[in-house]
């Protein structure tokens, strides 16, 4: 079984670095990309830093957070959506108010998670990505 | 404000004034009883002096009445002699009464000075003799003795008397005339005299007009400059009391804009120290759960009481950072942060919340100043207004921010304007210490409309960036 290739938005080095141990021990991740914030998490999207080599096409999983340091997640996901990448976009907050996981849906969030209560959905929506009973990309559930 | 003490130029200007009245008082009373009495005196001297004249005058025409008198005698005694005629007895008669009289108002006249009555006993004396030598003649005439009257008047006898009766009355003549220059001296000297006092009055009058004027001048003008000073002393203290207030405010827009800082690095540490720290131990447990394959009833039960105690965690260090700055207000702009609150309020308490919020980009205060009076004029319709029904708009309009929160709750009665019935005082100030302008109309019955203009603050940043560093 292939690693699920990661692409991970999150400006908090603790939770980062706890995230990704974690998510490699319980999900079979594989981590391909980071950003702290908004741009350099468009750069890698887009390929916009200059490598001229597109990353955005070679991940199976984007994590964002909203809350960065500079920018916010809602702005990596407009840029996704706006080119139309094929990996799964989710939204891991510790800001899941109804109104964020709307907007989060309209700009292409597949899925949205609270950072305190809904890590275990987390992983194992990572879980069913790699054995494949996740929904498909793009549909809520 | 301190009233402000009398100052010692002028207690001594009144103390001037206390004593300058008295004596000006005096001085006129005394220029008053000056005028009186030298115009009285010279009056009474002229008047003296006139009567006195018009004496000397009676005694100089008695005197000549005297003498003319004489010669009447004399020239009847010489008609009757020549021709015999009793015709001419009839002036010598009358003549004779007349110079008695005549005598008699001379005697009058000088009574009161012996040494000219002397005189006039010489005159009369003379005079009888001329008149009895007279009376002698025509005695002997109208005897017959022709030879003896012509022997008398041959004598000289008669030209003697008369010429000594004409001795006394030059001298007396002399003395009269001597005095009348004297009387008319005196009055030249105290017309002069008046004429003087008058000058001199008058002149002291015009002085004392001059001085009254002067005094009248210096005390207005000290009125004048007393008032100026006063003016001035109202100005600088209403100058003051502007610069205090201008002070004021820009220390409370200064402690308004430390205390967000302040409450934002709080809300930040939360959420990036705390928040971190409380997420993390969430993972472990996550992945402590999924260590332990088949963990005991005993263990699993304080897993999940862990897990319960870590999401309170959570969820109180939530709530600690909303109270202390919104997190969409920080993170996702004004924008966000009104429809999260608008929705809030709904939730709560069923009012429909009408929205029409335009994305705007906006420095930190001016964000957390707008944001502050929509909490404040929410939280007034949630407690106050009794409303249905609430319109929150945000709009940017040629570079000027307008924010405005209007419901159709019970309202209240405006009070010249005054929002301290609302507890809107603060917000005010917040608002115009940034420039702004802050209105609130409301009639009791017709709801509130509060409404809040800024000058431009737009900046040009991502719409929900984050600032930087944390505001100092």
């Amino acid at each position: 079984m292939s690693p699920l290739r990661t692409f991970i938005v999150e400006d908090n080095k603790v939770i980062y670095d706890n995230l990704v141990s974690t998510l490699q021990e319980l999900a079979n991740v594989e981590v391909v990309g980071h950003a702290r914030n908004e741009t350099e998490a468009v750069n890698w999207l887009t390929g916009a830093g200059g490598t001229g080599e597109t990353e955005g096409d070679r991940f199976d999983l984007m994590i964002v957070d909203i809350f960065l340091l500079t920018g916010s997640g809602l702005g990596v996901l407009k840029a996704a959506q706006d080119a139309g990448l094929p990996g799964r976009r989710v939204v891991l907050t510790n800001y899941a108010t109804p109104d964020i996981r709307k907007r989060c849906a309209q700009l292409g969030a597949d899925r949205v998670f609270d950072k305190s209560c809904e890590l275990e959905d987390l992983i194992s929506y990572c879980e069913r990505i790699s054995d494949g009973t996740a929904t498909a990309p793009g549909d809520l559930h | 404000m301190p009233t402000p003490r009398p100052r010692p130029w002028r207690r001594a200007h009144w103390r001037a004034a206390r004593w300058h009245m008295p004596l000006s008082v005096a001085l006129a009373v005394l220029l008053a009883v000056g005028v009186f009495a030298g115009a009285e005196w010279t009056y009474q001297r002229a008047l003296d002096s006139l009567v006195n004249l018009g004496g000397r005058d009676t005694a100089r025409n008695a005197l000549q009445t005297v003498m003319r008198r004489l010669l009447d005698i004399e020239s009847a005694q010489r008609g009757y002699l020549l021709t015999g005629r009793a015709a001419y007895l009839q002036p010598y008669q009358a003549a004779r009464a007349d110079l008695g009289n005549a005598i008699g108002r001379l005697h009058e006249h000088y009574r009161t000075d012996p040494e000219l009555a002397r005189l006039v006993d010489t005159l009369e004396e003379k005079s009888l003799q001329k008149v009895s030598e007279a009376a002698e003649t025509i005695a002997l005439y109208d005897a017959g003795s022709h030879a003896a009257w012509q022997g008398l008047v041959l004598t000289d006898i008669g030209r003697e008397k008369m010429e000594a009766v004409r001795r006394v009355a030059d001298v007396l003549l002399a003395t009269e005339e001597r005095r009348i220059a004297g009387e008319r001296a005196a009055i030249y000297r105290t017309l002069e005299v008046g004429r003087l006092s008058v000058h001199g009055l008058a002149l002291l009058s015009l002085l004392a007009y001059i001085f009254f004027l002067r005094n009248n001048a210096a005390l207005q003008a000290s009125q004048v400059t007393h008032a100026a000073q006063l003016r001035a002393e109202r100005d600088a203290f209403e100058q003051q009391v502007r610069q205090r207030t201008e002070e004021l405010a820009l220390l409370n827009l200064g402690l308004q804009e430390l205390r967000e800082g302040e409450r934002g690095g709080l809300a930040r540490a939360l959420h990036d120290d705390l928040g971190a720290l409380l997420t993390t131990a969430k993972l472990d447990l996550t992945r402590l759960r999924h260590a332990l394959s088949a963990p005991s009833a005993d263990v699993s039960a304080r897993l999940q009481h862990l897990s319960a105690t870590l999401d309170q965690g959570i969820e109180t260090k939530r709530r600690l950072m909303e109270g202390l700055m919104p997190s969409a207000l920080q993170n996702l702009g004004l924008q966000a942060a009104l429809e999260q609150r608008a929705d809030e309020l709904h939730q709560r308490t069923g009012v429909a919340v009408e929205r029409d919020l335009q994305p705007l980009e906006l420095d930190a205060s001016t964000r957390q100043a707008l944001f502050a009076v929509a909490q404040g004029a929410l939280s007034n319709v949630e407690r106050h207004a009794g409303a249905s029904r609430v319109v929150l708009r945000l709009s940017g309009e040629d570079g000027a921010i307008a924010l405005s929160v209007a419901d159709n709750g019970r309202g209240f009665a405006e009070r010249g304007g005054s929002t301290s019935a609302l507890g809107l005082r603060n917000l005010r100030h917040r608002i115009e210490s940034l420039g702004g302008t802050f209105t609130v109309r409301s009639a009791p019955g017709d709801g509130t409309h509060v409404e809040v203009r800024l000058p431009g603050r737009e900046r040009p940043t991502e719409p929900t960036a984050l600032p930087e560093d944390p505001p100092a």
